[in-house]
């Protein structure tokens, strides 16, 4: 495997990453959990709990939305420069939905187990 | 052999041509300046080199190994570097930190002070890039190519609406790049500032190029002359077609 794959950025340019991507996974979340609270009429609980589908399908267009990002500030032109490439940058933006969905099921596994 | 050789390149837009089979060579050790009407396709010719766009014909060579669709990420980790014509700072990130990153990646000897005081930005390092004038924001991507310390350098309209000033800090990097081995291509419209720069002069036209050796012989073709400049030779009165 080339070297270049398995090259990402330097800890000063993933940070920020990182962060917009957890942002905008809770963001994602917050809507979605709003709407589907909305599709009940208002009047079940008002829950982050998801199915494993939706739950996926969040941290890809976290990932996407991530990707978007990028891309407006130009800073995948940047990090292309220094020899990381569009696909570790996608895969970087995929991480805080990955982490926060899975956080979530842990979590929820938990209060079922203890409920 | 040149460093850079971006070989019968062809590459169209919805239908529209903008290339048709130009080339550019960029010897190491030199300044090249790409000259060009808008829209003749300097900046197409220029991502395509860097490995930034796909060309639909030709190929590319970057210290000795071609590549039928090279990409960025891939020649930038063997030396290429490529600035758009547009802004690529990090806009959230202070020049110090985005400069002392490359440097620490790179294992760069020139610390982060020394570069920005070269260019006249020690004032704008603590500064995030949003609030850096354009000469500024110019001089301080310069600076990110300088302590990176790249064989082949790719600067797409540097000179572009920047200060007298500015634009010679500029060219002083460009013959410093040059002299220390580096192949620097710079494109733009400012014929005197790239004259001024270069060693030799690429100039794009009708979707294909013409290498001069120098920029005085380019200022000595005719061809050059009516076709860029707007000058006929032949007549003192300038070109009105």
């Amino acid at each position: 495997m080339p070297a270049d794959l398995l090259r990402i950025p330097d800890w000063t340019f993933t940070r920020p990453l990182l962060g917009r991507g957890a942002l905008i996974w809770a963001s994602a979340r917050a809507c979605l959990a709003f709407v589907t609270w909305a599709g009940s009429g208002f009047t079940g609980p008002f829950s982050p709990a998801v199915t494993a589908k939706a739950a996926i399908w969040t941290a890809a267009v976290v990932g996407v939305l991530g990707v978007l990002e990028l891309r407006r500030r130009n800073e995948h032109l940047l990090l292309a420069n220094f020899g990381i490439r569009q696909g570790t940058l996608a895969v970087l933006a995929t991480v805080p939905g990955i982490l926060g969905e899975l956080a979530l099921a842990m979590l929820g596994t938990d209060a079922a187990s203890r409920g | 052999m040149p460093l850079l050789e971006a070989d019968s390149i062809g590459k169209s837009y919805g239908g529209r041509r903008v290339l048709a089979s130009a080339s550019l060579r960029a010897p190491a050790g030199s300044v090249t300046a790409l000259v060009g009407a808008n829209g003749a396709g300097k900046s197409t010719l220029l991502a395509v080199a860097a490995g930034w766009r796909g060309a639909d014909t030709g190929i590319v060579r970057f210290d000795g190994v071609s590549y039928l669709s090279a990409r960025l990420a891939t020649l930038a980790a063997c030396g290429m570097f490529y600035l758009p014509d547009r802004e690529i700072l990090s806009p959230g990130i202070t020049l110090r930190r985005q400069l002392d990153a490359i440097r620490r990646r790179y294992g760069s000897s020139a610390s982060a002070e020394a570069v920005a005081g070269d260019l006249g930005l020690s004032h704008c390092l603590d500064a995030l890039p949003r609030r850096l004038s354009g000469g500024e924001m110019r001089r301080a991507e310069l600076a990110l190519a300088v302590i990176r310390r790249p064989k082949c350098l790719l600067a797409d309209e540097p000179y572009r609406g920047i200060s007298p000033l500015d634009a010679e800090l500029i060219t002083a990097v460009f013959r410093r790049l040059g002299a220390g081995g580096c192949a620097v291509v710079a494109s733009g419209h400012e014929i005197g500032v790239l004259s001024e720069a270069a060693d030799r002069v690429v100039w794009c036209a009708d979707g294909t190029t013409v290498e001069y050796a120098s920029p005085a012989l380019a200022a000595a073709d005719w061809r050059f002359q009516r076709g860029y400049l707007g000058r006929d030779p032949r007549a003192s009165e300038p070109v009105r077609e």
